[in-house]
């Protein structure tokens, strides 16, 4: 077992997960999910130099993309990316079906970081692994019925390319050896996605 | 704490057999989430986060942050006393942070619901 495998702690949604980020980080990962500078160190900026910095960078696809793939490592989770164009009736029930059903709002915040990507040609649903690697591609219009979306396919397909669920005993017995052999005591917290 | 402790996340609803590992490491009891516990590197409990008002899920209220950082001084290893001061610093910052949120969602939820009253 190497260091990689407890690299640092998880940073999924759950709020102890963001708590022992915070405490085992000295809040240094959740610090760096901030803007570059704060508010008040803007205004300082803008009044010394007469110029408005108040707008915080927008973050890249690139780095978008980098994050979704480190939180999907940590959670043993996949990255669903709708790439293409967002804007037309079709492409945007989509992505609203996506939050509103509840069935694939539940698959995508246990299984999924989801992305858009906004490029030209037709919307398409891609799947990749933590690595960023492609697993699948659709095109969307392939999950769509009478105009609408047929959320029994998209759920099968986004169930199809899941990542496999890493098994608890495991987990556990990894972390507990990983222990011994460093000298240390295990911090176990137990969660869900929601 | 990384000095000491080494992170293991069980989510109960993912991962195979989460639900059983759980109620084993919490021996029984029954309870909410999320729930934590010390384990020495054998597996046996040194302290769980059942705290004597139950448990302290995440520690936000001043007596849930005593609790975790007893926690903390009871499991550790190598941290200084020092060392926890800090850790009780960054729980602090982080305590502010989410209950000053909660208090804006109240305020905005508040507000939402006068303007709704006033326009009727």
């Amino acid at each position: 077992m190497n260091d990689a495998r407890f690299p640092v702690p998880s940073l999924s949604i759950g709020r102890l997960s963001h708590l022992s980020a915070a405490v085992l980080l000295g809040c240094a990962t959740l610090s760096q999910a901030l803007p570059a500078q704060s508010p008040s160190a803007d205004r300082e900026v803008s009044q010394a130099k007469s110029v408005v910095t108040t707008k915080p960078a927008v973050p890249t696809a690139a780095q978008l993309l980098a994050k979704a793939t480190l939180r999907a490592a940590k959670e043993n989770k996949r990255v669903l990316v709708l790439e293409g164009s967002l804007e037309p009736a079709d492409a945007v029930e989509l992505q609203a079906s996506l939050k509103r059903d509840r069935k694939l709002s539940r698959t995508i915040l246990y299984e999924y970081e989801l992305l858009a990507r906004a490029t030209k040609g037709k919307l398409e649903l891609l799947i990749l692994n933590a690595k960023g690697k492609e697993v699948a591609r659709s095109a969307a219009e392939a999950f769509t019925k009478d105009g609408g979306i047929a959320q029994k396919k998209l759920d099968a397909w986004l169930q199809e390319h899941k990542a496999k669920p890493l098994h608890a005993r495991k987990v556990l017995a990894d972390a507990l050896a990983f222990a011994k052999e460093h000298n240390k005591n295990v911090f176990v917290h137990l969660g869900a996605p929601w | 704490m990384a000095k000491d402790f080494v992170d293991c996340k069980i989510d109960q609803d993912r991962m195979t057999d989460g639900k059983a590992v759980a109620a084993e490491l919490r021996k029984g009891k029954r309870g909410g989430i999320p729930w934590s516990v010390f384990l020495k590197p054998d597996g046996t409990t040194i302290i769980d986060s059942d705290g004597p008002k139950g448990n302290i899920g995440c520690p936000i209220q001043p007596e849930e942050a005593a609790h975790f950082l007893e926690m903390v001084k009871m499991a550790r290893v190598q941290l200084t006393d020092a060392e926890i001061v800090a850790i009780g610093k960054s729980l602090d910052d982080y305590a502010k942070g989410i209950l000053e949120q909660r208090k804006r969602t109240r305020e905005a939820a508040s507000k939402k619901r006068a303007k709704r009253k006033s326009g009727k």
